[in-house]
């Protein structure tokens, strides 16, 4: 049941101390480069120019004077330059779903998705990873500018808690508009409810953008196992429309089937696109989410 | 299959009242969730039939209608025809003669003992008997015929009541074996306090007798008359005969009281079963007499009273009309207290002639006088409806208990020169010969009328012996001072037709209570026998009395007496294998099923829909 009077109150997100330290020594897992040898806080098998040496090599002409050994020179004779690794910055994209679907359950979808994005950046900016950020609604809403540095923590909490759920879903068109920013590909999560018939065309556009993406698609007990008797007019907490079902013990039982089979597509589909499909439950606590689901399906490491 | 009860399809009409329930019920519960996807995929794949998935939203509405529907098919109680191989028939006859309104020491009616007698009996036997239910009163009556309705039997035995009248058990029997012959299987059950139903009786033959009642003493006036003495026509002779019909001997106080003032009594022992008869000869002449019976402990006194009036001669003038009237006008001058003429056709003047009886012999007047008349082989008559006389040789045939033919030999009546007439609707046929009438009598007009086909002038018949007798049943049948004709018989509860005289223009009847009801010429009179005792009847012209006649009803009598009989348990008989068409009852599954109907959808609205 959704209670669209409830509101979070800022600072929703306050972990304690051992959830911090435990979210300070994760970091996102990427799996491979996506090429933005930026100056970050990961390495890359290229080479570059950080402080971490990683070999000599013959000078050749051409190269730059800055990197001759001198100390190899004076015992060898021999010019020799320094190769050193290559540091990536990690693009981490952070999509919260803010159709009006996800304000249903207890607690709400929308909290604990907005909460685990929120533990999810702050693992990525400690990890000096660009953290991008998007509100999908019936469109794409509000976005987070790519930031790095655990400097914007304070900033990416105030633009998810600056979300409400509320309107219908259009997550296909929201991503396309997100995908046509042309910001670097890089790990991506989706947290969402995917109650949307192109809910599929969306993942695999996020996928497709060459995103590692990871969708947590969080769902309520209440909409799992709805529970009630007689006649029941059903009304979309999204669109008003509404369903006239009598609630025996068939449709219940035939209902429960079609959620499973439902999610069960979804996690076929995911795996097909190599995309991680976690799913998850609004009154699960968050530090379970993070600590083990998360880190069960590769995600965070 | 046809319907006891078609009204109640009415019933039916609640359906609406469902109906207006289901739509006036409260508004059904609104759920918000978070999407309709999956509830859309589910009713979907769950719905592909759409008429049976409105069938299951609307299935508790469908069976209540439904229950509605059939229950209404119930209450009009549908029945069917059906093919049933019955039991052997069964016929109840309950004596309600005036000793079973007597209610023995121990308190009950003997009629209760026999409606209990017969009950068991109808519980006793199988539920596939016809039972018939025969009330043995002065009429016998059947209360039902070979039904298996078990209510209406208990219906019709719980109604009996005894009358004030002798039951005339043999005539009983003889209906109830035309509907249950014992010789056939079936079974004839007589309920009485009668002890002289015997079964050495031939009218007894294959009856079980169930007898009830205590042995109690009673005495009955069994006949009183009275005449005035040859010798001294200004005295009065009364004779009593009175008769035990208990079971022990007693001795019984006889009065007779002439009018409103002298009585006398007599002491008179009377043995068990015995008959005695008693002659008062110093009675005063008076209007009328009531002789009374008095018994220690007499168990009915209903059957103690009864009452007599002098029959003075009425001075019937008889005037016959015909060219050959001498056979007939000696015939009637041997009968007391008529006074016979004879005349020709052509001397014949209607307006000077003031005859309480006309004969009219080969000749029929153009008006017919006030007064009865006896029209002798006539012309055809179409005012009455007679039509022109033929001739015939079968052998007649003559109506039992006819009262013109009492003590009549017909055998003797054939001549060749008889003729018949086709019935007139009006009478009623004394002697037939084939479908045509040889002798017939009725009233039309007012007036007592009697055809006459046989030759009245042959020697043959007006030297036979039993021609005055004839002419004496005549005379009293046409008697117009007679206002209850010859042969018709008086009942209690049954009220008689009387015929007033033609000229009287009033005609008023006395209870024995002192009511007095009076009639018009325009108002059929009749006289309804409700009490036991003398009924006169007075006839007016004008303000002139004309005639009065005392009816003295007195009650039958039957004998209390002790029981005897056959255990009603015991009963058995072959069953016949005669099937019959049968009315079966099928409400009571229909009505099962709608109980059934009700108890599914109890069922599907706590087990199946609710999710707890």
């Amino acid at each position: 049941m959704i209670d669209r009077t409830a509101r979070p109150a800022l600072p929703a997100f306050a972990p304690d101390a051992a959830f911090r330290a435990k979210l300070a020594n994760l970091s996102l897992v990427s799996q491979r480069p996506h090429g933005h040898l930026h100056t970050g806080g990961r390495r890359s098998r290229a080479t570059g120019s950080s402080l971490e040496f990683a070999d000599h090599r013959s000078y050749s002409p051409g190269d730059d004077y800055r990197q001759i050994d001198w100390n190899i020179y004076a015992r060898t004779d021999e010019l020799f330059v320094k190769v050193r690794e290559s540091e990536e910055t990690l693009v981490v994209h952070l999509l919260l779903d803010v159709s009006g679907s996800m304000a249903s359950g207890a607690p709400a979808k929308f909290e604990t998705a907005r909460a685990v994005l929120a533990a999810i950046g702050w693992t990525a900016l400690a990890s000096r990873d660009v953290v991008a950020g998007a509100a999908l609604g019936v469109g794409l809403g509000e976005t987070f500018a790519p930031r790095q540095g655990e400097g914007y923590l304070g900033r990416f909490l105030e633009f998810l808690w600056r979300q409400q759920a509320d309107g219908t879903t259009g997550l296909s068109r929201a991503v396309a508009a997100y995908n046509a920013r042309a910001l670097p590909h890089g790990v991506a999560v989706l947290v969402s409810d995917l109650l949307a018939e192109d809910a599929p065309r969306a993942i695999g556009a996020l996928a497709q953008r060459g995103h590692e993406l990871t969708v947590l698609h969080v769902l309520d007990d209440e909409f799992a196992n709805p529970a009630f008797a007689d006649e029941v007019e059903l009304i979309d907490a999204e669109g008003g429309s509404s369903l006239e079902v009598l609630g025996d013990v068939d449709l219940l039982r035939a209902y429960r089937q079609a959620i499973g089979d439902w999610t069960s597509d979804l996690q076929r589909f995911c795996h097909r696109r190599h995309v991680r499909y976690v799913p998850i439950r609004s009154n699960w606590a968050v530090e379970d989410i993070v600590l083990r689901r998360l880190r069960e399906h590769g995600t965070l490491a | 299959m046809s319907w006891a009860a078609p009204l109640a399809f009415a019933w039916a009409g609640l359906t609406v009242a469902v109906l207006a329930f289901f739509l006036l019920r409260p508004r059904r519960q609104r759920v918000v969730v978070a999407s309709l996807l999956i509830w859309r995929r589910t009713i979907h794949a769950r719905a592909e039939d759409t008429w049976l998935a409105w069938l299951r939203r609307h299935a508790l509405l469908l069976l209540q209608l439904l229950a509605v529907v059939v229950f209404a098919l119930a209450l009009a109680r549908p029945e069917r025809l059906a093919m049933v191989e019955p039991g052997s028939p069964v016929a109840l006859v309950v004596d309600v003669s005036a000793s079973m309104a007597i209610t023995d020491r121990d308190g009950t009616p003997r009629i209760q003992r026999a409606r209990d007698e017969a009950a068991a009996l109808v519980h006793a036997v199988g539920d596939d008997r016809r039972i018939s239910v025969i009330t043995a009163g002065a009429v016998p009556r059947t209360l039902v015929a070979q039904t298996t309705d078990r209510a209406a039997v208990t219906r019709a035995l719980g109604g009996i009541e005894p009358e004030a009248s002798h039951g005339r058990i043999d005539a009983a029997l003889d209906m109830a074996r035309s509907l249950a012959d014992p010789a056939a299987g079936g079974i004839v059950a007589l309920f009485t306090d009668t002890e002289s139903t015997g079964s050495s009786q031939p009218a007894f033959a294959g009856v079980r007798t169930v007898v009830v009642g205590e042995p109690a003493p009673n005495v009955a006036l069994v006949s009183f008359q009275v005449r005035r003495r040859l010798d001294t026509p200004d005295v009065v002779q009364g004779v009593v005969a009175a008769r035990n019909d208990g079971s022990t001997d007693t001795t019984a106080a006889i009065a007779v009281t002439a009018g409103r003032g002298t009585t006398l009594s007599r002491t008179l022992d009377l043995p068990a079963g015995d008959r005695e008869i008693l002659v008062f000869d110093e009675l005063p002449v008076a209007p009328g007499y009531q002789a009374e019976v008095r018994a220690p402990d007499d168990g009915l006194p209903t059957d103690n009273l009864a009452f007599a009036s002098l029959a003075e001669p009425s001075g019937l003038s008889v005037m016959v009309v015909g060219n050959e009237p001498w056979p007939i006008v000696r015939a009637l001058q041997a009968v007391p207290a008529v006074t016979a003429q004879a005349i020709s056709v052509e001397a014949f003047d209607q307006d000077a002639s003031t005859a309480d009886l006309y004969v009219f012999q080969g000749f029929a007047p153009e008006i017919l006088p006030p007064a009865s008349s006896v029209l002798v082989q006539p012309p055809a008559m179409p005012a009455l409806e007679i039509d022109a006389p033929s001739t015939g040789d079968v052998r007649p045939l003559a109506l039992a208990d006819s009262p013109l033919l009492r003590s009549v030999d017909v055998g003797d009546l054939l001549s060749g020169a008889d003729v018949n007439y086709a019935p007139p609707p009006w009478a009623l046929v004394d002697l037939s010969v084939g479908d045509r009438a040889l002798l017939a009598h009725g009233v039309v007009y007012g007036r007592r009328i009697a055809v006459v086909g046989f030759d009245m002038a042959g020697p043959r018949v007006s030297q036979a012996p039993w021609f005055p007798v004839f002419w004496a049943n005549v005379v009293r049948w046409a008697d117009p001072f007679a206002p209850l004709p010859e042969g018709v018989t008086l009942e209690p509860g049954r009220p008689a037709r009387l015929i007033p005289h033609p000229r009287a223009d009033r005609i008023t009847v006395s209870s024995p209570a002192g009511d007095t009801t009076e009639f018009s010429r325009l108002q059929p009179a009749v006289l309804d026998v409700q009490t036991p005792g003398a009924y006169t009847v007075r006839q007016f012209v004008g303000q002139e009395l004309v005639a009065q006649t005392s009816i003295d009803f007195a009650p039958g009598v039957a004998a209390p007496t002790g029981r005897i009989g056959v255990p009603v348990g015991s009963v058995s008989t072959p069953e016949s294998t005669q099937r019959i068409q049968q009315q079966t009852d099928v409400w009571p599954w229909i009505a099962g099923l709608a109980l059934a109907l009700l108890v599914v959808e109890w069922w599907i609205f706590h087990r199946v829909r609710g999710v707890r």
